[in-house]
């Protein structure tokens, strides 16, 4: 027996030392998975259309579940549903930093079908807060632009806007999609004879201003400079720079307006805390291309150095550079300029390139060459010269249209383009206008454009200012669909055709059910993400008569009305709708009525 | 997993580990060194009370046979054993062709580079081929008497080897044999003071209590020393007659003994309420009288933790199964050096290589 006392006397067991030490080791392993470290959130802001209802009032509300997927361009879709709750709010966890993402929003109904949705356009998740306000809109409708509280959401306030510049809208103008997914607006006009829709546009009656459209807010970025000017008199309150929206005679104008502005030589153009950059007036060289914005008519930033309606517009190789061509009043003297996406800026080009005109037909034929084609010239007389270029931009004419023709329809396929139909005579009196049943082809020949009109390749009616979409069929081909436009100066079609570019034929869609439901034209035809088309808009009546507020949508192969007529948020003519790379359709601008701009100024269709 | 739980799984498994570490990092090291106990005898039952004793004491131990071992690790790291392996073989090619003298010199580094290590404590037969072959080329080159000597040397380390007929020549195995002819077995007995003051430089421990069973005539003595490294010298060594039957009690007497020494030279603090001094039995006696006024030094009651593993294979050598506490506690300083490394690691890898940064997503509708 031990004659030590000693306390405790009790060892630990070895394999309660063993034991301990697997266990401190099994709780490293998880950390040596790959550990998901959350480094900020992703707000989704969700926004809804102007007069819309709430879609989750409680009351009244169809959705069910919200369903939020994050479409991963590398990484899959991540996806997850959650009840709507009292809190307004639900969650996602771990969304990857650095990847590039499509968020789409879902409200689903009872039996989860969705009802609502959100696409935003594509975009990388980076540490910190990200925060985007996403538009939420009816599935299959046409939705007002949102409208979002200020006061509840002043980053909305300080970055969007729902109103086109200036005075809230514009038609005949051009939209194109951005290589960043954004819709920019170009150009057009607001002031068109309330007697005749397409007479020619005088002097400082076109549009020099350029606004970018983002899909996922379902908005206009605000710019800068941007104003709301009431009055018209080239001054506006906040949220531009100038203060109280005053009037030239308003003493306070030139120093007043705004605290902080320096107008030296006090000729209405400042420097310093106001917008106008430097002290520049307009007819300074500096001030062509925004750094005094204010001499754009429409009080822009991005703006053109000309004005320009019945413009078109081409990428050129790199998606960087883009052609802007023609139109009027601007085009007729310097025929094109450039455009930078990546500065942001226009720029003229050499006056030489061709000769200046409007109401052309342009296009790229294949991927390096580029046509200009017909329209009408400075002294007002119908060309018929094609112009092409390879997309270094140095035009030379290759060759004449089968006939001389302006307002053209023109589409682009896979290795050509087709001009179709538009006036062969086109007068101020819109009763001597006379549509043509002409199509022109243009396919890429070695380094050259091989211009065709073909005997079988002709129009069953004379078309003008129809719609044209292309389309592959069932078996791969290449389709083009034409629908509408004005048989003559008196008389709207409602009927399509189905042209065959490689076979050089054209069908007329006459089978019963075949052909829009009315007769439209200078309607849009976009093809859908599932192939069919939706045609909108467009006038119901000859030179001065109101535009229609009604959509449909077509089997593009047989012209057959699958769906409508639906029911559009405004009368829209003259107007562009574009395919949005989140799937929805901007429809944007033009005309409501006879030299009415159409309310809202725009709308957004939701496929 | 949150960010959260991991951050506080990380403070927790640091807190713990180095907690855990912690203790062992303060506690003394001691070592035994058993020499001359086959493990079966008298001198291995009373030792294995001894050291059943001397667990209760706070520090760390080292049990025999992993203290040898250590020995030997070290002289594997020092390239000793190589070492002396590639001259042996150079030798013996040398010897092979005949080159004696070369042949003599690569012997004899062979055998200084083992004598510089601990090899007699660990394995003395490695000693033994480097010396005979030495012996050998010595006789062969004429040099009878240092011959002899090495021959002896042999016999000291190895006293029953004989030599094999088939390798050595007659005229070999004579001069071999009338070499150790009339020499004794010599035991192994405790080891000089400088010896064991290498054996504690060369293990960085404290001290080592060495155990010893002699037979001066009919009975067995258990002699157990406690070496100071910091003196250089024994604080208490005690012996005690081997008699059947009661070796728990004598085993017990010299572990209250060893106790005391080893708490006085430790400064370590003892329970000696009950611990009176008994006087030593019959067939006892005390080499060192400093160990009862370390001992008795200390009187105030406190408490003395155990956390010593199994040192029983300080006799009976390693056994499969305890070697890991007997390691885990030898190598105490990994503990918290690992502990730091894992830590850092844990912290570190999910922060660089295997983080991946996410955003919680929020939808406000």
């Amino acid at each position: 027996m031990s004659r030590f006392a000693i306390s405790p006397t009790r060892a630990t067991p070895e394999w309660v030392e063993l034991i301990t030490r697997a266990f401190l080791l099994i709780l490293l392993l998880p950390l040596f998975q790959s550990c998901n470290w959350n480094v900020g959130e992703l707000e989704i802001r969700l926004v809804y259309a102007a007069g819309a209802q709430d879609p989750f009032n409680a009351q009244t509300s169809v959705i069910n579940k919200l369903r939020i997927s994050i479409e991963g361009q590398d990484s899959g879709v991540q996806r997850t549903e959650f009840s709507l709750g009292p809190s307004r709010s639900g969650v996602m966890s771990e969304v990857p930093v650095g990847q590039v993402i499509r968020v789409v929003v879902e409200g689903l109904d009872v039996i989860g079908q969705p009802r609502y949705r959100g696409v935003s356009s594509q975009f990388e998740i980076k540490e910190g807060t990200n925060k985007i306000f996403l538009f939420f809109s009816r599935v299959g409708e046409f939705s007002d632009p949102p409208a979002v509280q200020s006061a509840i959401s002043p980053d909305w306030s300080e970055t969007y806007r729902t109103l086109l510049r200036p005075g809230f809208g514009r038609v005949f103008h051009q939209a194109v999609v951005l290589p960043n997914g954004n819709v920019m607006l170009v150009g057009g006009t607001q002031w068109t004879d309330p007697s005749d829709h397409l007479a020619r546009l005088g002097p400082d009656r076109g549009l020099r201003s350029a606004e970018i459209f983002d899909p996922t807010s379902g908005a206009f970025f605000k710019d800068a400079s941007y104003c709301i000017d009431a009055d018209g008199d080239g001054w506006g309150p906040s949220p531009d720079c100038l203060g109280p929206d005053c009037d030239d005679s308003d003493p306070a104008r030139h120093v007043g307006c705004s605290a902080g502005c320096d107008d030296s030589d006090h000729d209405g153009y400042g420097k310093g805390a106001d917008c106008l950059g430097s002290d520049c007036k307009e007819g300074d060289a500096q001030c062509a291309f925004g750094a005094c914005c204010e001499q754009c008519p429409d009080s822009g930033s991005l703006c053109m150095a000309e004005a320009r309606a019945f413009l078109s517009m081409l990428p050129l190789g790199d998606d960087d550079i883009w052609l802007v061509l023609g139109g009027e009043p601007g085009g007729l003297e310097h025929p094109a300029e450039y455009f930078s996406f990546k500065s942001m800026s226009f720029s003229l080009a050499p006056d030489e390139l061709f000769a200046g005109r409007t109401r052309q037909a342009a296009a790229k034929v294949g991927d390096r060459m580029m046509i200009v084609a017909g329209g009408i010239g400075a002294g007002g007389e119908m060309l018929g010269d094609v112009q092409t270029s390879s997309v270094e931009v140095s035009f030379s004419k290759a060759g004449d249209l089968s006939v001389a023709r302006a307002g053209a329809t023109v589409v682009q396929y896979p290795g050509g383009a087709l001009v179709i139909g538009g006036w062969e005579a086109f007068s101020s009196d819109p009763s001597q206008r006379v549509a043509s049943k002409a199509i022109d082809r243009f396919t890429v020949q070695g380094s050259n454009v091989l211009i065709e009109s073909l005997p079988e390749l002709v129009l069953h009616y004379p078309r003008s200012q129809a719609s044209a979409v292309t389309f592959t069929d069932a078996a791969g081909r290449t389709r083009v669909l034409v629908c509408g436009g004005l048989i003559d100066p008196q008389t709207a079609s409602g009927t399509c055709e189905l042209i065959r570019p490689a076979e050089g034929a054209v069908d007329l869609l006459d089978d019963p059910g075949s052909g829009m439901t009315v007769p439209r034209w200078r309607h849009t035809a976009t093809l859908l993400p599932d192939g069919n088309v939706l045609i909108a808009g467009g006038f119901s009546q000859t030179t001065a008569g109101a535009a229609r507020n009604t959509a449909e949508i077509l089997d593009p192969e047989s012209g057959v009305v699958l769906q409508g007529p639906m029911t559009m948020r405004s009368n829209r003519a003259g107007h562009t709708a574009t395919l949005m790379p989140n799937g929805m359709v901007l429809l944007a601008g033009g005309l409501a009525g006879p030299g009415q701009l159409a309310s809202p100024p725009y709308e957004i269709f939701n496929p | 997993m949150g960010n959260y739980i991991k951050a506080m799984m990380l403070v927790l498994l640091s807190v713990v580990m180095m907690g855990a570490m912690g203790e062992e990092m303060d506690k003394p090291t001691m070592g035994w060194l058993a020499r001359n106990i086959d493990g079966t005898g008298l001198g291995s039952d009373a030792l294995t009370v001894v050291i059943d004793h001397l667990k209760s004491l706070d520090l760390r131990w080292i049990d025999s046979s992993s203290l040898l071992r250590r020995l030997r690790q070290r002289d594997e790291r020092e390239g000793l054993l190589s070492d002396a392996r590639m001259h042996l073989d150079k030798g013996r090619k040398l010897h092979l062709a005949l080159s004696l003298d070369k042949a003599i010199a690569e012997y004899k580094k062979s055998t200084e580079l083992l004598q510089q290590g601990f090899v007699l404590y660990y394995d003395p037969d490695l000693l033994v081929e480097p010396l005979l072959q030495l012996g050998v080329a010595q006789y062969q080159a004429g040099d009878r008497a240092l011959a002899r000597q090495t021959f002896m040397r042999v016999a000291a380390l190895s006293p029953k080897l004989k030599l094999d007929e088939a390798y050595y020549s007659p005229s070999i195995r004579k001069a071999y044999s009338e070499a150790v002819s009339g020499l004794g077995i010599r035991e192994p007995t405790i080891p000089s003071p400088g010896q064991l003051r290498r054996i504690c430089e060369a293990l960085d421990i404290r001290g080592l209590v060495v155990a010893s069973v002699e037979r001066p005539g009919e009975r067995s003595l258990l002699r157990l020393g406690v070496f100071d490294r910091s003196y250089g010298s024994f604080v208490a060594v005690e012996t005690v007659a081997l008699d059947r039957g009661a070796t728990d009690e004598a085993g017990q007497h010299l572990a209250d003994r060893l106790k005391i020494a080893i708490a006085g030279m430790l400064g370590l603090r003892l329970d000696l309420a009950d611990a009176s001094e008994e006087p030593l039995q019959a067939g006892e006696s005390s080499l060192d009288g400093g160990v009862s006024d370390s001992g008795a030094a200390d009187s105030e009651r406190v408490q003395v933790s155990l956390e010593l593993g199994d040192i029983d294979t300080a006799v009976s050598g390693d056994e499969p199964g305890s070697g890991g506490q007997s390691w885990a506690v030898e190598h105490w300083w990994i503990w918290p050096v690992a502990g730091v490394v894992l830590t850092s690691i844990a912290v570190t890898l999910p922060l660089t290589v295997f983080r991946e940064d996410v955003v919680d997503v929020k939808v406000r509708y």
